[in-house]
């Protein structure tokens, strides 16, 4: 540290200029609040301006910010998306926001319940990956006796994917069982992605044609975190079966190519006949099965 | 006041309730504060955070806390939900008699609060408030410090940092500077002499013959049993789970674990220390995903480091070592800090709980253990060789004295390190012990002793070696040692001549 | 004849990878005769159709050329020259340049392929290329279980997110993070560089199922099934969350993000320039998507996180280039707090980084994930345990052994 020079010892001139051009900023910043707060200038005009003010330049700035997401009464709805994502994208200086962390969430807290659902549903979703326990104990709620919902259930369980501690596979199991609508089937299998007991389920789903592909991709990515060698011994099957499904098939190839054991791939015939026969077809050009078939090939081939 | 179904919210504060005013209101409390409770069965880890932080928040009101310290202490250390850091800083000024590492424990939080503050009423249940007034839980444990530091010596360097954190209002980082004050002012006065041990005592359960049937997967997916983990040297066995969301916890566990290792190899202590740790989430972690979470932390393995899951048994181990840890479904949703020392006979030794362990302190009990140890073992180990020689150096015939030596030296062998692995050893002097006995019979025409030392060696061969039942072990070791006395006991003095010119002269001749 | 070449001071072929920045070369006879006089060579390249360009010079500053005779003693001793990409012209495959020797007869005497490793701009990357760096990704995840998850741990909230935001070290940090992740990706597949998603511009190319995903209407990202990242997944849940927030980037550029050239314009000293982890960093981050990216306890859950974070480096090293602010040892190229005050420490010139210093004493995080920064068969820096300042000096400008191997397609 002593070797280097301090900022008030370099480059004078340079040091006045960059004075001048910070000065000139705080004042663009400054006009830029007054015009975002400015009820008599159109909406588009206080959004544009919103994004040029930096909600940390002084705590009165953050409290006019903040104001602006939390009157409904006077202020239109995109302007308070626009000042939620000023205040969200300041969240990212986490040192220089933690003074004004505690009120930030306090706000957000009292948004929560906001008749509109874009904002409702962004704003519990920057609390529930917050950690905020609240909010989460009231989207289990809501997804439990679905009148007391703040967000439809596909989009409660798409939040609480990660809060794999808050008792959330149960819930999701009922749902998956009797699903409210194909959303909501999805993400609460999601969640049951991580859920050990849910195995079996898995590797039955990813093998049962009835099942739309994208809830058999869904399995598959399941069982491989779960149990990866029954993924693969499954991926076997599925990539090497002619009457499957093409996206099934490189789904099984891809999981292969890239988690399988390499020299057992390779010294598969029989896998790698099917595989060879696969990219020589006509019939799957410009299909994504030619496409697993060749990356399967560049990565595992004899 | 086990319940069988999950507690509710309501019925767990009816119970806390319950004691209160009550003669041991105190220690029933405290009770309940143990992670491996019923309370906490099958509820979600925000729900136990909710229950222990209103269970520490009820007995901040008390007048004395000391039962209930060590709880206190690691809530601080550990815990990364702003209401337990808050109701645990309340708590701790119950302490009559505060030590340095209950303020090394209220910095740790400190820090993390200032990280994470929320506004916080200890008096409602889960601390929720929507008060924008309402004290904050930075601001509980910055009132904690203002004690505390009138009490016990703080790190000065930690106290700075956290003068200097953004999150403070001006008032808030006037506090953390009076109690740097009241340090400097009290430097020398300070009386640090009784901290309490961070070695619990509490008692363990004996190896029982349930542990046979445990099996682990090591790192490798070869599966074990438990002697071959945990039985023929001082092991340290410590728990954690790779799906842990509290890097205070298990991450640091492991990186803890990955320090003492490298403090064992300094120390040449390699050949007689094995180190374990074992995941609580046996179903989801797999090998791979065990073996890449403790490399990451600085844990090497191989073939005395080992990585285990539980594939059969998982009740048994957690009863052995009375785990404190609960769950929800299959998936730990509580859990201490924990960490065992074994001998080498898998008994439980020392333990350490709750306050987080440093790799030192660890290592400094294995050197403790191992030293005492070492008298022990060569006491033990010569105890058998001089008796196999005395025995053998007594007037008598050479059968009885090869029969006595085989017996002796298999009665030695559980004695040695990684004996199990000497079960080659063992087969061969059970074979030589039946040889000498079926000559004897054949001098004695009494068929009663090879019989009974056939069967000794058949128990020890079979249920004994083939699955490591130390009972097996046991009866059989007793056959053999019967059918070898039988046979001794049988052989006349007149047949010693005949004896020593039969073992001399090989047959045919 | 034959040739001994040891390149960036190795001669294992997984220390072939350039940048635009000079490499040594040495040659040496290996079947020298000791009576003879020095042979010459006379060194060249040999590139495929659009395959990458490397240029010869004598010294590490000495001007570039195309072809470069060299004398080799008759004594079988070393000679070193150096060997870089052509600015404008890096590789799009591994090997699909090589330097070539050929004799005073120009006969061919040695060949050795090598790559000019470079990052791209992810939207113009090949379709090989993506492909590559996707499986790359997928396998360094390995569901969940693999090296990636240190990554998800070292970019959390709390304290160690104060070791990485909200101070000058963002910038170094994160350049840290990066190069750890595509020095880990390399070691994987050698030919992958880590691409940068610029954010103020459309990425029709980035946001499809085949690459980065599309998120549906509820933000549930979509993979192609031959997408090895359908198979993502992070701390026990599958799948990424990135909900559209109204500005499809495959489409047009947020105006929120403040594009290129404004974010080059901050100004000319380090201490105006950070301004840029509010604008463009953090509106990048929260304009386009909600879901993991838009908050940094999950950020890092999501892929796109790190082309995002490559953007955000690109910008560092293009106003570095700019202003020449690479030497630390000048104050515009840094900050330092007036009246010897410190930064959070992890935040000053003179700091070893959190976590690859393994340092776990508060204000430090409690546990250091990941170990030590992965080291480069290519160069020697920064080492296993960085400090900030080790991060300036990216492409060795002011010392040659400052380098750290990687430099970007539009910054020379």
């Amino acid at each position: 540290m002593a070797s280097l020079k301090t900022k008030s010892g370099a480059q004078p001139a340079t040091k006045k200029s960059a004075q001048a051009l910070q000065r000139r900023r705080a004042a663009v910043r400054k006009e830029a609040l007054s015009h975002a707060l400015d009820a008599s200038r159109t909406v588009a005009a206080r959004v544009k301006a919103l994004s040029v003010v930096d909600v940390l330049e002084d705590v009165s700035v953050f409290s006019d910010v903040l104001d602006v997401l939390l009157d409904g009464e006077t202020n239109p709805l995109p302007l308070r998306l626009a000042a939620l994502e000023c205040l969200q994208a300041a969240s990212f200086r986490e040192q220089q926001f933690a003074p004004y962390r505690r009120r930030y969430i306090a706000a957000l807290r009292r948004v929560c319940k906001v008749s509109d659902l874009g904002l409702r549903s962004r704003v519990i979703g920057i609390l529930v990956r917050d950690g905020d326990t609240r909010t989460i104990d009231q989207l289990l709620d809501g997804l439990r006796d679905p009148q007391r919902g703040l967000l439809p259930p596909e989009k409660a369980l798409q939040l609480l994917v990660d809060s794999i501690h808050s008792g959330v596979y149960e819930v999701a199991k009922t749902i998956a069982a009797t699903p409210p609508n194909q959303a909501a089937r999805r993400e609460a299998l999601r969640i049951l992605g991580g859920d050990t007991e849910s195995t079996g389920y898995f590797a039955d789903l990813l093998r049962n044609k009835s099942e739309p592909v994208e809830v058999r991709q869904l399995a598959a990515t399941s069982l491989n975190q779960l149990a990866p060698d029954r993924l693969l011994a499954a991926a076997r099957d599925l990539a090497m079966d002619e009457a499957e499904d093409t996206d099934i098939r490189s789904l099984g190839l891809t999981a292969l190519a890239n988690f399988g054991d390499l020299s057992a791939l390779r010294s598969d015939a029989a896998l790698q006949t099917s595989v060879d026969q696969l990219s020589a077809a006509q019939a799957y050009d410009g299909t994504h099965l030619k496409t697993a078939a060749a990356s399967f090939k560049r990565l595992c081939g004899a | 006041m086990l319940q069988s179904r999950p507690w509710t919210s309501e019925s767990f504060r009816d119970v806390v309730a319950s004691y209160e005013g009550a003669p041991d209101q105190q220690s029933q409390w405290v009770t309940l504060l143990d992670e491996s409770h019923d309370a906490y069965a099958q509820c979600s880890s925000l729900e136990v955070a909710r229950r222990r932080g209103w269970l520490l928040s009820r007995l901040a009101a008390l007048p004395v806390l000391d039962l209930a310290l060590p709880f206190v202490q690691e809530t601080l250390q550990t815990a990364h939900e702003p209401y337990l850091l808050a109701a645990a800083s309340l708590a701790l000024t119950r302490s009559t008699q505060p030590v340095s590492e209950d303020g090394a424990a209220l910095l740790t939080a400190l820090t993390i609060l200032g990280a994470r503050d929320d506004a916080v009423d200890l008096d409602v249940w889960a601390g929720l408030t929507d008060d924008e007034e309402a004290t904050t839980c930075l601001a509980v444990a910055l009132e904690t410090l203002s004690w505390i530091a009138q009490r016990v010596p703080l790190d000065p360097t930690l106290l700075e940092y956290i003068g200097s954190m953004p999150a403070l209002t001006d008032a808030q980082r006037d506090i953390v500077y009076q109690a740097i004050a009241a340090q400097k002012l009290r430097s020398g006065l300070f009386s640090d002499c009784c901290s309490p041990p961070l070695v619990s005592r509490r008692k363990f359960a004996s190896s029982s013959a349930n542990l046979q049937a445990v099996r682990f997967e090591d790192q490798d997916q070869t599966v074990r049993d438990w002697s071959s983990c945990l039985h023929g040297r001082t092991t340290v066995v410590a728990f954690f789970y790779t799906r842990c969301e509290n890097p205070n916890k298990c991450s640091l566990t492991i990186t803890r674990l990955g320090h003492l290792q490298k403090l064992v190899a300094d120390a040449d202590l390699c050949a007689s220390v094995r180190i374990v740790a074992v995941s609580y989430d046996d179903s989801f972690d797999t090998p791979a995903r065990l073996s890449r979470y403790v490399h990451d932390r600085g844990f090497k393995l191989d073939r005395n480091n080992l990585v285990l899951r539980v594939t059969q048994g998982g009740e048994e181990v957690r009863r052995y070592f009375s785990n404190g840890v609960n769950f929800v479904g299959t998936l730990v949703n509580w859990h201490r800090v924990e960490l065992f020392v074994l001998d080498s006979r898998g008994e439980v030794v020392r333990n350490f709980e709750r306050r987080a362990w440093t790799a030192e302190q660890v290592m400094h009990g294995l050197q403790e253990i191992l030293a005492a140890g070492a008298v022990r073992h060569r006491f033990w180990q010569l105890t058998p060789g001089a008796w196999a020689l005395l025995l053998a150096l007594l007037p008598k015939c050479p059968i009885c004295g090869a029969t006595y030596l085989s017996v002796t030296g298999l009665a030695a062998l559980p004695l040695l390190d990684d004996w199990t692995r000497l079960w080659p050893v063992a087969l061969g002097m059970l074979l030589l012990n039946v040889f000498f006995l079926a000559r004897a019979a054949r001098i004695s025409r009494r068929i009663a002793p090879v019989v009974v030392s056939g069967l000794g060696a058949v128990v020890i061969v079979g249920p004994g070696l083939a699955y490591g039942s130390s009972v097996a072990m046991g009866i059989g070791f007793a056959l053999v040692l019967i059918g070898s006395l039988l046979s001794v006991f049988g052989l006349s003095a007149r047949a010693l001549p005949a004896a020593w010119g039969k073992l001399l002269v090989p047959r045919g001749h | 004849m034959k040739l001994e070449f040891a390149i960036n001071n190795s001669v294992d072929p997984a220390a072939r990878y350039l940048t635009w920045s000079p490499s040594p070369l040495r040659l040496r006879l290996l079947d020298a005769d000791p009576t003879g006089g020095p042979i010459r060579v006379t060194l060249t390249e040999s590139a495929a159709p659009g395959g990458g360009s490397i240029r010869f010079s004598t010294g590490p500053t000495t001007a570039a050329t195309a072809t470069l005779a060299v004398d080799l003693p008759s004594t079988g001793a070393s000679v070193t020259v150096f060997v870089r990409g052509k600015y404008g012209s890096p590789s799009s495959a591994d090997g699909d340049v090589s330097v070539v020797a050929t004799d005073a007869a120009g006969q061919q005497v040695a060949k050795v392929p090598v790559m000019v490793r470079i990052r791209k701009n992810a939207n113009s990357l090949t379709v090989p290329e993506r492909d590559r760096f996707v499986s790359a990704f997928a396998k360094l995840n390995n569901r969940g279980s693999g090296r990636f998850r240190d990554f998800r741990d070292m970019h959390v909230d709390g304290p160690a997110s104060q070791q990485a935001h909200g101070g000058p070290g963002f910038l170094p940090w994160h350049r840290a993070y990066t190069l750890d992740l595509e020095r880990e990706l390399q070691a994987i597949d050698p030919s992958v560089a880590l691409p940068y998603w610029r954010f103020d511009q459309k990425a029709p190319f980035v946001f499809t199922r085949d690459f980065m995903g599309v998120p549906d209407p509820l933000g549930t990202v979509q993979f192609s099934p031959s997408n090895p990242l359908q198979f993502w997944s992070t701390d026990g849940a599958g799948g990424v969350n990135r909900t559209p927030r109204g500005v499809d980037p495959a489409v047009r550029a947020s105006p929120a993000v403040a594009n290129e050239k404004a974010t080059l314009d901050l100004g000319t000293d380090y201490v105006d320039f950070i301004g840029m982890e509010g604008n463009p960093h953090g509106a990048a981050h929260v304009s386009y998507f909600g879901g993991y990216i838009s908050s940094i306890p999950t950020a890092a859950k999501d892929p796109l996180f790190f082309l995002l974070h490559c953007n955000v480096d690109r910008l560092w090293a293009k106003w570095q280039q700019q202003n020449g602010r690479f030497d630390a040892s000048s104050s515009p190229s840094y900050m330092v707090r007036p009246g010897g005050q410190r930064f959070l420490v992890g935040h000053n010139l003179g700091d070893s980084m959190w976590p690859w210093n393994g340092l776990t004493t508060p204000p430090r995080p409690q546990t250091a994930p990941g170990g030590f920064l992965a080291d480069s068969p290519c160069v020697s820096a920064p080492g296993p345990s960085p400090l900030v300042r080790d991060m300036l000096d990216y492409g060795g400008t002011v010392n040659a052994l400052a380098a750290l191997g990687f430099a970007y397609d539009d910054v020379q």
